[in-house]
């Protein structure tokens, strides 16, 4: 059987998923103390708060902070193509402000932008589940809407055809 | 002088003079002051089934006995108000039945306690399986333990007197209930192997209740009860069951015991999805008896799959956690399988995912 050239995709964003949720830091920004919660009620809230795809403003009313991305091939060679992730870590405006967590500083959008940073690049091992090499971090460009603000921050990764 | 002008805090009225007010304002406090010190001594009062424990602390009068009678009776001296006939005193890893009336001097009551050597074991009228920590002494002390009609048959014979709590299950024990009071019981027990549900084949001494008093030592808010028990010979059913995953030792009762109780337990689990790379998902084992109440049971796991070795599987207790990291195992199943002894077997289709 010929094989699927899409379906890195979904391998990529299932490894990011786990990346994102194994980062207690993340959840914390994210969800707020979940000492109380059950597992399950963690990982639904945080399936509500990481999203395997893009960003379309207004369509989201709370005022909470989110991680969006999608995993893009924007060239496939003949032995070759090109992986690239597109992920958006953004906060409501009006609670962009004023959190604090221990080794990090900016906003909460920044402090978000570099705990993503932490969990698919500075882990070895997660930065080399994909593609040819490791993950890297090509650019990082400003998301300013109306309700929310942070961060697209692109990475991109060679794979086998 | 007024109370205020005194330094020292104190609730007792010390300006009277009188000795007699001294007395009745220090003896309760004198009293404490004794516990506290190394004649005082921690217990536990309980109450017919041991479900209430009150931590006291208290005097036991008598631990230094001079007879083999005054070795099995004790006084219990405690601040007044801290126990009642028929209560249990859990002292030094026994427990002792409070029998005479307790009674104070104003200072501290006291009361009389015997120890309890058997754990009789019974089924009520309801066919449920009650318990009583009791005091069995002889009643027949010194005869041979043999009656015979003629010269060709003989029976066993014997009398003892059982000293129980007055709960409504104690006081409700009928004329002619039948137990086995027998300490071969735990010997024989240490023996089975340990898929044993039931076993009739072990010789037992075995009882029947031929005289009951159950008002002579009832005090209206308290007291206990007798009754004389009359050896009798051992019944085809008597023996051990393994009843909602518990043993005991049972005289044969009309048909219930031996009736197969189909038992039931499940596995419960917030979702049955193992994620890959994340936390553990955890699998709990609830055990219920023919009632439907919940019962501790010690489970049985088993996993049924063609990738069981990948999974990573943790048990503690009555919980199994069960995770994966094989992102090639994303999408497929296996089946959980719980049991135990006199359980049936359930089991659950457990599908591994990734977290997105």
């Amino acid at each position: 059987m010929r094989k699927r050239r899409t379906e890195e995709r979904a391998k990529y964003k299932e490894a990011i998923q786990t990346a994102l949720y194994n980062r207690d830091d993340i959840k914390t920004l994210l969800l707020g103390d979940t000492t109380e919660l059950a597992t399950s009620e963690i990982r639904k809230l945080f399936k509500e708060h990481v999203k395997s795809h893009l960003f379309i403003d207004d369509t989201i009313e709370v005022t909470d902070s989110f991680i969006f991305y999608d995993v893009i091939m924007p060239r496939i060679g003949d032995r070759i193509k090109q992986c690239q992730v597109l992920l958006y870590a953004i906060c409501h405006r009006d609670i962009l402000d004023g959190y604090k967590a221990d080794g990090f500083r900016g906003n909460r959008a920044d402090i978000l932008s570099q705990m993503v940073e932490d969990a698919l690049l500075n882990d070895f091992d997660m930065a080399h589940e994909f593609g040819i090499g490791r993950l890297m971090l090509d650019s990082v460009d400003i998301y300013n809407s109306k309700r929310f603000y942070g961060c697209i921050m692109s990475f991109s990764v060679p794979d086998f055809r | 002088m007024a109370k205020e002008w005194y330094l020292m805090d104190t609730h007792h009225d010390t300006v009277s003079g009188f000795e007699t007010d001294d007395f009745e304002n220090l003896a309760a406090d004198a009293f404490n002051e004794a516990l506290d010190s190394a004649v005082g001594c921690d217990v536990e009062i309980c109450n017919y089934d041991l479900t209430e424990r009150i931590k006291k602390r208290v005097i036991i009068e008598g631990n230094l006995q001079d007879t083999r009678l005054n070795a099995m009776q004790r006084k219990i001296l405690a601040p007044v108000g801290t126990c009642v006939a028929g209560q249990y005193v859990y002292y030094k890893n026994r427990y002792w039945l409070i029998i005479g009336l307790v009674d104070d001097n104003g200072v501290y009551e006291k009361g009389v306690m015997m120890i309890c050597n058997y754990y009789l074991t019974w089924k009520n009228d309801a066919g449920e399986i009650i318990q009583r920590w009791v005091n069995a002494s002889s009643a027949s002390q010194y005869n041979n333990g043999e009656t015979s009609s003629d010269r060709y048959l003989t029976f066993r014979d014997d009398q003892i007197m059982v000293l129980t709590p007055n709960d409504d299950e104690s006081v409700l024990i009928p004329h002619g209930k039948r137990f086995i009071i027998d300490n071969r019981c735990k010997i024989y027990e240490r023996h089975f192997p340990a898929d044993t549900t039931k076993s009739t084949d072990k010789p037992l001494i075995t009882y029947n209740v031929t005289r009951l008093d159950n008002v002579l030592f009832t005090y209206q808010n308290s007291g206990h009860s007798e009754f004389m028990a009359t050896q009798d010979e051992q019944h085809e059913q008597d023996g051990y069951y393994v009843i909602d995953g518990k043993g005991y030792w049972l005289c044969d009762e009309p048909d219930e015991v031996n009736e197969t109780t189909v038992l039931s337990c499940y596995i419960e689990c917030d979702e049955p999805v193992v994620y890959n790379a994340v936390e553990p998902t955890v699998f709990t084992a609830r055990f219920t008896d023919a009632h439907g109440n919940a019962v501790d049971v010690e489970p049985h796991w088993e996993i049924d799959s063609t990738f069981t070795e990948k999974l990573y599987v943790e048990s503690a207790e009555d919980a199994i956690m069960v995770s994966v990291t094989d992102k090639k195992l994303i999408g497929k199943t296996f089946t959980l399988l719980l049991s135990a002894d006199g359980y049936e077997t359930t089991s659950v289709t457990v599908m591994i995912d990734a977290l997105i």
